[in-house]
């Protein structure tokens, strides 16, 4: 029977099976790999840039004010501000948002933030504007320099508007009082 | 003898049906076997911001900083931090921890933007470094999952 019966599935059949075989090692490959492949990350344009064009630190009512001038290319929604209380800090890690008008607090996902405009990129270039810190009320007394990271929003991949930490053009300024 | 004149003559064995049924069979058993020992080899993929989680770790930004036993940590990137692994070093030998067990680590992990500064001095008494490590949150099949980064390619080393 065995050398008699010499009968398979015919070449059609076999070819069938072997394209059908290959597509579905293809796909589970696929779907394995497909979450390996990089993509674009979400980051903030180059030309992004801003600087602070004029401070008043009012030392004994702790109190700053502060011209924040965008001189980038690009439109920003706000900033996220940090502070050190000494030169022997090395990282600004006082958040100083809670001490500004328009600083957000409440929501963690949002607590931090210094925001002009909500959900919309509203600081264009060339725009200045000015900010007031009260620090009357602050654990930490006198502030010796601030950070800014200005942050803007950008659409994803899901065409949901999401905040962009710029930090790159990130800044520094040492505070004396005035 | 019986048994020869058996063997020779009885060449009845199972029918063609049967055999098939117990191919197909055979083929799906060790089929089942191989691919549930495969899948214990290859780790499920963690999914954060609709990419696996070990390209994510690219992204995070962090800066860190030491003074007087404080730790301090700034995420400047896009990437929520979740927990930070501690890799104390101490004479050739080293421990690692978490850093939500040496200080306040937030519940939340330290989002985009936001500092933490910690008191961990009592761990690092004698310790020559410490190298922290980011450890990210994504979704997995079976759920949120935790990913510790490549510690050698993102990790931060403080020396003492």
């Amino acid at each position: 029977m065995m050398f008699k019966n010499k009968k398979a599935v015919s070449n059609v059949i076999g070819y069938i099976l072997l394209v059908t075989i290959a597509i579905v090692i293809s796909t589970i490959v696929f779907q394995w790999m497909k979450t390996y492949v990089p993509t674009e990350p979400l980051g903030c344009p180059d030309g992004v840039s801003v600087f602070v064009k004029d401070y008043n630190y009012n030392c004994t009512k702790n109190q700053l004010n502060f011209t924040l001038t965008n001189n980038g290319r690009f439109n920003l929604s706000g900033y996220f501000i940090h502070g050190t209380n000494s030169s022997s800090q090395e990282l600004a890690i006082l958040d100083l948002t809670p001490y500004t008008p328009i600083g957000t607090g409440g929501n963690p996902d949002t607590e931090g933030l210094a925001i002009f405009n909500s959900e919309n990129n509203s600081f264009g270039p060339g725009a200045k504007t000015n900010n007031t810190f009260n620090f009357t009320n602050s654990s930490f007394g006198q502030i010796y320099s601030i950070e800014i990271i200005p942050i803007r929003y950008q659409p994803t991949n899901n065409n949901k508007n999401r905040i962009i930490s710029c930090s790159n053009a990130k800044i520094k300024e040492i505070i004396v009082c005035s | 003898m019986v048994n020869i004149k058996f063997l020779s003559k009885n060449r009845k064995a199972v029918s063609p049906v049967i055999a098939t049924v117990l191919l197909i069979g055979l083929v799906l058993v060790i089929t089942l076997i191989v691919f549930l020992w495969f899948k214990g080899l290859t780790q499920e993929a963690i999914i954060k911001f609709d990419k696996n989680v070990e390209i994510v770790c690219d992204e995070v930004q962090f800066e860190t900083g030491y003074s007087n036993g404080i730790l301090s940590i700034s995420n400047i990137g896009n990437v929520p931090i979740y927990g930070i692994k501690v890799k104390i070093s101490e004479n050739g030998k080293y421990e690692t921890k978490s850093l939500k067990d040496l200080s306040k680590w937030p519940s939340t992990g330290l989002n985009q933007g936001r500092t933490f500064s910690g008191d961990i001095s009592a761990n690092v008494i004698s310790a020559n470094s410490v190298t922290l490590t980011p450890v990210l949150v994504g979704s997995s099949k079976s759920g949120e999952r935790t990913y510790t980064c490549n510690e050698a390619r993102y990790g931060h080393v403080i020396n003492l």
